[in-house]
């Protein structure tokens, strides 16, 4: 790595961090000044950056810093809140499903009280919201996934905004032609066979192949996380990270497309294996508290929607007990 | 149960690093530094610290009114920007001495106790 190759990665993750223009402007001006001085007394870049950071850890440090949190008393209540919703719309309107939806108002509350507004982080848990309720309610799994794509260019490209608003309109009418391809004509106006149209139903996704690579392009597919080439833990995190993200999006896609299996739903679920693979692989130790969310929320969403309770017009009305398990879980490794 | 050990030893040594970084700064920065000699002191002395906490510390104590940061543009050699203790900064210093040796000898009473 070089002095301007370090900055360079520091200006765009501090930027992607939100951090206010004048310290990013401030912080890469004393940065090159002490690169230099590290340079004069024949120090490496790396010496330096064992030092000092990597660019994505001194901007992590940097946005943690930033005074931006309003209140954390409305976050804090937001779970209890949503446990409230959930019980009321499950007891009086027998909605458990998907009334477990209320306890996205967490994250969601965690996005609004945070300042500047994480919209990207905002639109992510609204397309999810949108997915689970219509995909439950119509079974349009396909296309419906295509909504998640809308993310990709929310990450603003601030070193190319033309291109960015280009990105945004052909992923905007990708996502569009795609769902009235597949909702009002179910490509039936190809003809031919299931099969054939399988065939061409698997082509049209490459319609959303350029959104992929600029999404790997602008950083909001992060794949490339501190790659250096020379370097092979770097080279080693990139090929794990590849394999993981991009295996399971095959993997989810497969499940959707292949075989008409239409495991959309609950095959979403494979996506939190992402999360829990780095849990595994960054802590010396097993740690159950930290896996506990996920395993929860799998075993909620696959009791829920496979299990038949007598009495019961859904099992998610006790399948949401798995998420006591969370703090169970939790205090028992404690005190362990 | 080494492993265990490793982890209790390890997590000591962090909090200690943790709670003492903000009073290492502190005392370094009596004599007016740029940002690269101030780790180069720190080093100097064999005080550990977690790699990407010392710029983010420099602004966050900045921001607090504890330094006062400045470009030096007076000198021939490139432009730096040296960190001072504010009037502030050094009256919190001298506060946070006092608990330090206080407690670093209450401490070694009950250690030296063994």
């Amino acid at each position: 790595m070089t002095k301007e190759s370090f900055l360079n990665q520091l200006r765009e993750v501090l930027e992607s961090e939100d951090v206010k223009k004048n310290v990013i402007e401030e912080t890469l001006k004393e940065y090159a000044s002490m690169i230099d001085d590290a340079l004069e007394s024949g120090e490496s870049i790396e010496a330096f950056i064992k030092k000092m950071g990597t660019p994505r850890k001194v901007a992590k440090a940097l946005a943690k810093d930033r005074p931006g949190r309003r209140s954390n008393r409305l976050t804090a209540l937001s779970p209890f809140i949503a446990t409230i919703l959930f019980f009321f719309s499950g007891v009086l309107f027998q909605a458990w499903h998907p009334g477990w939806l209320f306890f996205l108002l967490v994250p969601i509350t965690g996005i609004l009280t945070y300042k500047p507004i994480q919209w990207r982080g905002l639109l992510i848990f609204t397309i999810l919201i949108v997915f689970i309720l219509v995909g439950t309610s119509t079974n349009l799994w396909n296309p419906l996934w295509s909504l998640f794509l809308l993310v990709i260019p929310q990450s603003q490209n601030k070193k190319n905004p033309n291109l960015n608003r280009v990105a945004m309109v052909y992923t905007y009418i990708a996502v569009a032609v795609y769902h009235v391809a597949v909702i009002y004509f179910g490509f039936s106006f190809i003809g031919g066979s299931q099969e054939l149209r399988n065939l061409y139903l698997t082509l049209s996704l490459l319609v959303f192949l350029p959104i992929l690579l600029y999404g790997f392009w602008n950083g909001s597919i992060q794949i490339r996380l501190d790659l250096d080439w020379k370097n092979p833990k770097t080279v080693k995190d990139f090929l794990l990270n590849l394999t993981l993200v991009g295996g399971i999006t095959i993997g989810y896609l497969v499940l959707g497309f292949v075989w008409g299996w239409g495991w959309w739903h609950p095959g979403w679920l494979v996506f939190l294996t992402i999360p829990m693979v780095y849990i595994l692989i960054g802590n010396k130790r097993l740690s159950l508290t930290g896996l506990m969310p996920f395993i929860a929320t799998i075993l909620f969403v696959l009791v829920g929607e496979y299990l038949t309770i007598p009495g019961q017009t859904s099992a998610y009305s006790l399948s949401w007990l798995f998420f006591l398990l969370i703090p169970i879980v939790g205090i028992l490794e404690k005190g362990r | 149960m080494d492993h265990l050990k490793t982890e209790l030893i390890e997590g000591f040594e962090r909090e200690l690093r943790r709670g003492s970084l903000v009073l290492v700064v502190l005392s370094v920065l009596v004599e007016p530094t740029h940002g690269y000699d101030l780790l180069r002191k720190i080093e100097q002395a064999k005080i550990e610290m977690d790699t990407d906490t010392l710029y983010p510390l420099l602004r966050r104590l900045e921001s607090q009114g504890l330094l006062e940061g400045k470009w030096d543009i007076s000198s021939n050699t490139r432009p730096r920007k040296v960190y001072a203790l504010t009037a502030l900064g050094r009256s919190l210093l001298s506060a946070m001495k006092k608990i330090w040796q206080q407690y670093g000898k209450n401490i070694e009473r009950i250690i030296d106790h063994d």
